[in-house]
């Protein structure tokens, strides 16, 4: 047994007299779980090599104006037949077109990668050895993203923020991003990706401001995108602030409805 | 809600600057209404802060008014407090009713005794 517990000293014997005679081909699915440490964890660890990067502490608020607006995406098959619906509706002015974009289980559900970075809160970065660490102050959002040499996953779960390895060259960390879920936002109204998709982030500092931070991205997604898509966010850094808790389970009381209508609850629970 | 009067204003106002937590769409945002009533109820909570306020109308008919503000994260750095305010004080508030007619909505502002603006932003 690879992970020894007490559980197994003392269930083993009532396994050896009641259990049927196990076949000599079964193993326990968990043996093959891999046990590779990568640096970001390794015993050996160098805190002076964060001497050399650059400054990101303080919080870092969205400065959705500053952004110029994105090219319109060369999407595919059902993506572009979602945008187009959209962009449809908006046009026509009808009210439904905004419950179709914000159709969710919960307006607790968070946006997942890279909605996680347009949220109209601010978000910091913590460095340690091997690894960036992003905190999104809505919902506490958590994105890992490894710099210590390890390789995207061959066969990711699709998860919200996915799986993100990084890498510093010079002052621009250069983040890939993929195991994302089919049918996530990658922009406003409507614009989706598959889980196909991968992200590619050039996150620096304005030479000309070292308090704007700019995240360049670069979506490339072989069956959502004729073509890569590219946006652009930036952020301002706020030095007197501290990030503060946010429980949106707290007292929501927004529940989205199974017409996808988002409810107001006018008493509180 | 079916019946929304003002999308264009709304997703104007949306493109500007992503939701958290859920559109404006419920909302006359173009519709301002300022009264004078009584708090009942403050919560100082996630993913928003709320107030309840007793108000009471032209007619003579009292009616309680259930006020959504933006977070108390968003709140504390625009000067508000949890203590900012208790039940049984009286003030002025302003917000953007909602378009289904039932008694709540969006706060602007609050006004206390003492002139302090509080603005929901």
């Amino acid at each position: 047994m690879r992970r020894a517990s007490a559980w197994t000293g003392a269930a083993l014997p009532l396994a050896c007299l009641f259990a049927a005679p196990v076949s000599a081909q079964e193993q326990n699915a968990a043996a093959d779980l891999p046990e590779t440490v990568w640096p970001a964890s390794a015993p050996a660890v160098d805190f002076g090599a964060l001497q050399a990067l650059p400054d990101w502490r303080g919080l870092w608020a969205p400065q959705p104006r500053l952004a110029p607006r994105p090219e319109s995406p060369r999407l595919l098959g059902k993506y572009k037949a979602l945008y187009d619906e959209i962009q449809t509706l908006i046009a026509s002015r009808d009210p439904e077109a905004l419950l179709k974009v914000e159709r969710r289980a919960s307006a607790c559900e968070p946006p997942g990668m890279p909605g996680i970075m347009t949220q109209p809160y601010n978000i910091e970065f913590l460095f340690t050895p091997g690894r960036v660490t992003m905190i999104q102050e809505a919902y506490m959002q958590v994105r890992r993203i490894f710099t210590d040499g390890r390789p995207l996953p061959d066969d990711p779960d699709q998860t919200y923020n996915g799986f993100s390895i990084g890498h510093w060259e010079g002052d621009t960390l250069v983040v890939t991003t993929t195991g994302l879920r089919d049918g996530g936002v990658m922009g406003r109204w409507g614009i989706t990706h598959s889980d196909k998709m991968t992200l590619t982030e050039r996150i620096r500092l304005d030479p000309a401001d070292k308090d704007l931070l700019v995240v360049e991205n670069s979506f490339e997604d072989p069956i959502a995108l004729a073509a890569p898509w590219h946006s652009t966010y930036y952020f301002k850094r706020q030095r007197h602030l501290d990030q503060l808790e946010f429980i949106c389970a707290q007292n929501d009381r927004n529940p989205i409805n199974e017409n996808g209508d988002v409810e107001f609850l006018d008493a509180a629970p | 809600m079916r019946a929304i009067p003002m999308i264009v204003p709304a997703l104007a106002a949306l493109s500007g600057t992503a939701l958290a937590h859920h559109s404006f769409s419920m909302f006359d945002m173009k519709k301002d209404v300022t009264a004078v009533g009584v708090v009942s109820d403050f919560r100082w909570t996630n993913p928003h802060a709320w107030m309840h306020v007793d108000i009471t109308d032209a007619k003579g008919t009292k009616a309680t008014w259930a006020l959504e503000m933006t977070s108390p994260n968003t709140l504390v750095r625009s000067g508000w407090r949890r203590s900012s305010f208790k039940p049984g004080d009286k003030v002025t508030v302003t917000y953007h009713p909602l378009v289904n007619g039932k008694p709540g909505g969006a706060l602007v502002k609050v006004v206390l005794p003492s002139g302090t603006v509080l603005e929901n932003r």
